[in-house]
């Protein structure tokens, strides 16, 4: 067993943070004494411990927010769902670590150097700070995580050594004797190891025996394995009100990370997904804006997600401040992994080609990307079909009427006036052939009874005109198409 | 090219000749290596463009004065070779709607086309801009927006062009002919009666071709036949005294003209207009 033990020592912060680009002078407090404090508010002097009233009086322009331990474990939550992506032990240890048993993904990631950057880079990439250190027992990872960041033991042999000078400060349950065994002179870990069991239990309880046990490896210490939600649907305040669309990137990319993960996690992907934003609530009640991701093929790739939501931040206008973000996953479509490619192939072109795809929708607008189907039906209005891209139908069998018909059809027929008898447009109209008579669509809105011709014009190529057949309010000549 | 001539009836290239080492082109010769390019399958224009076809991996500019006189037909026959072949064509922004029984009549498969609507001028450059750098399509006809494609654009274009391996055509219209371009291929393109086109080289890698050519655009294939004639183009000034040419009547005359079935596609007496001697261009 190989465990890595991260260690989030400044979750509530984070908590607040993980959705602003830029630093803040920020405290969390509990309802007596600063708990956690950002960079900028510790270089002011703002240290965990200081009463709240005097760190008010330190820096005017701090922020403080309330500790919100709910808020804490779903956010540990989210990051064990991360985690998972790596392996399916996945162990919480609340209030603000995540273990990890890793051995057997070891060879998948290509060792343990690399998936442990891997590890900080994403946790860094979704705005979490964490300390990490691997150990074969997880209370000695979790320890050694506390005291050097980036501790790796490999072998147990090696873990009495290791622990030996650990500060006895580490240990949960030596905290409440911390005077005592202070006045024993026992300061590191090696010293606590050294005395006799028996009595060690009796005057400290024996939760610090078990829990020395536990980190040497001497006692089994089984752990709850956590599971994913089954649904991902997450949110995050934002610190600051958002009034512009493109200033959400920052915070939904965050999101977007989370999400792949959670799906990297089921071996799964995602062809939709919605990003709402919860405006605030202030005089009028304002619906959310809700932002729709769609890919053209099932990704679970965050780049891929994230052109798409760039392009949707870029047309969307917020009808009001925005104060929470939230990530749905609507579909869910599973999807093994891709093996890797040395040289590009047909699959990979066709990948090219989808985010390309997804790119056009996202800034024009899903049905601006069209395929064109043929429909059996003689109405030249009807006889086609411009449907979204990833529209599944397929071109009808049946044959088409085999007259000729032009390159270029009008939206709307174009009127045409009458002069000396002809049809004009941009000059006298002579008809070359024709009449083919098309009368047919009784059964729905767009009858016609037409006549059409083709025509020719002096400064015009061929082009396609109808008459109505029948004396009506509308009746003359048309302008339908133009042979191109 | 009353200077052309000489040049062009200069004495062999000796063996020491650029000519005949490799990489040096010379001004009065049409640049054939290492240009791409795949046939136009109008032989007469294969023979004026650089590489024997429509240039792979550079933009091709047409330019017409308006949708309609043939431009589309002119590129028929790749997009129904390449689209055979399983290759995407992309039509970006198109004027009108493409249609789709027509094309499927000249033997596109419908299957691999994709419209790109994109009204906004901006849109529209963009999108050109982003379909040339993902280089996963086929072939592109691309309708640019006149009068707000700047130079630059058509830099940006034809540097992301650089990257494809299809033909890129950009549809112009008739200002931009008098506009500097990029692009190393330049057609005009003007309407000629009778089912053909005429196509000036404006630019090329090559020789200046002062005379245009005249390419008969290919006919829907159905089972009607036109007949390419010669069409009498000022005929307008003797109107035709011909009933179904004529609906001279108010319009409730018109129900009565066409009480009668259509008994044949093509009227009997049209083939019978009067025809003004016969004018060949």
């Amino acid at each position: 067993m190989l465990w890595i033990a991260v260690r989030c020592h400044r979750l509530a912060l984070d908590c607040a943070l993980r959705g602003q680009e830029d630093p803040l002078i920020l405290a969390v407090c509990n309802h007596l004494q600063v708990l956690q404090a950002s960079e900028p508010a510790q270089a002011l002097g703002i240290r965990p411990g200081l009463r709240r009233a005097s760190a008010l009086s330190m820096a005017s322009a701090l922020q403080i927010i309330e500790h919100n331990p709910t808020l804490e474990h779903a956010a540990l939550e989210q990051i064990a769902g991360w985690l998972l992506q790596f392996t399916p032990c996945v162990s919480l240890h609340p209030p603000n670590g995540v273990l990890i048993e890793i051995e057997a993904s070891l060879r998948l990631f290509g060792g343990h150097e690399r998936l442990l950057a891997r590890i900080r880079q994403g946790l860094d990439a979704l705005g979490f700070t964490a300390r990490v250190a691997t150990a074969p027992t997880a209370l000695a990872a979790w320890l050694l995580a506390g005291w050097q960041d980036g501790a790796c033991i490999e072998h147990e042999s090696l873990l009495t050594a290791a622990l030996a000078s650990l500060p006895i400060e580490q240990l949960a349950a030596a905290a409440p004797h911390r005077t005592a065994l202070a006045a024993i002179g026992v300061r590191c870990f090696a010293d606590l190891a050294r005395l006799p069991r028996a009595g060690l239990a009796k005057r400290y309880g024996k939760a610090l025996l078990f829990e020395i046990d536990a980190a040497l490896g001497h006692q089994a210490d089984p752990r709850r394995w956590f599971e994913a939600p089954a649904r991902f649907s997450v949110r995050l305040e934002l610190l600051a009100q958002v009034d512009h669309a493109e200033a959400l990137l920052f915070a939904s990319h965050r999101l977007l990370l989370q999400l792949c993960g959670w799906l990297a996690a089921r071996r799964c992907a995602t062809r939709e997904a919605l990003l709402s934003a919860e405006h605030d609530s202030g005089r009028h009640t304002c619906e959310d804006t809700r932002i729709t991701l769609r890919l053209t093929q099932p990704s679970r790739d965050p780049q891929r997600l994230l052109t798409v939501l760039r392009e949707r931040l870029a047309i969307v206008k917020l009808p009001a401040p925005v104060h929470t973000l939230r990530l749905d996953c609507t579909t869910v479509v599973a999807l093994p992994g891709t093996h890797g490619e040395l040289f590009p192939t047909q699959a990979s072109d066709a990948e090219g080609l989808s985010r390309l795809i997804e790119r056009l929708q996202s800034r024009l607008g899903h049905d601006q990307v069209q395929r064109l189907l043929l429909v059996a039906d003689h109405r030249p209005e009807v006889a086609y079909r411009a449907e979204a891209v990833d529209y599944p139908g397929r071109q009808p069998d049946t044959p088409l009427p085999g007259m000729p018909r032009p390159l270029w059809l009008l939206n709307e027929p174009v009127a045409l006036a009458e002069r000396h008898h002809r049809p004009w447009w941009h000059g006298p109209l002579t008809l070359l052939a024709g009449p083919e008579r098309i009368e047919t669509g009784w059964w729905d809105e767009h009858r016609v009874q037409r006549d059409y011709f083709i025509a020719q014009g002096e400064s015009t190529g061929w082009v396609w005109i109808y008459r109505t057949r029948l004396a009506d309010a509308d009746s003359g000549w048309f302008l339908q198409g133009v042979f191109g | 090219m009353a200077q052309a001539a000489p040049v062009m009836s200069a004495p062999a290239p000796t063996p020491s000749s650029p000519a005949l080492i490799p990489g040096v082109w010379r001004a009065d010769q049409l640049g054939h290596g290492g240009v791409a390019a795949l046939p136009s399958s109008f032989a007469q224009l294969d023979a004026q463009l650089p590489g024997g076809g429509w240039p792979l991996g550079m933009p091709t500019e047409l330019i017409a004065r308006n949708p309609g006189i043939g431009e589309l037909r002119l590129v028929v026959p790749i997009l129904k070779r390449l689209t055979r072949e399983r290759k995407l064509a992309i039509l970006l922004g198109p004027p009108h709607m493409p249609y789709a029984p027509a094309l499927a009549s000249f033997g596109i498969d419908l299957d691999y086309l994709i419209v790109i609507q994109a009204t906004q001028a901006a849109d529209r450059l963009w999108a050109v801009e982003q379909v040339l750098r993902s280089a996963s399509f086929g072939t592109l006809l691309a309708w640019l927006p006149q009068g707000r494609t700047r130079p630059e654009h058509l830099r940006r274009m034809q540097l992301a062009a650089q990257a494809t391996r299809g033909p890129v055509f950009l549809f112009r219209e008739l200002p931009a002919q008098f506009e500097a371009s990029p692009a190393p291929l330049r057609l005009l393109l003007l309407p000629r009666p009778g089912q053909q086109l005429s196509v000036q080289i404006l630019k090329r890698r090559g020789p200046v071709l002062a005379q245009p050519l005249v390419l008969d655009l290919p006919q829907p294939p159905s089972a009607l036949r036109i007949n390419r004639t010669d069409l009498p183009l000022h005929h307008s000034r003797a109107p035709v005294p011909s009933p179904e040419l004529a609906p001279a009547a108010p319009p409730k005359l018109l129900s009565t003209a066409h009480a009668a079935p259509p008994a044949s596609l093509i009227d009997p007496r049209h083939s019978s207009l009067p025809r003004p001697p016969a004018r060949r261009h």
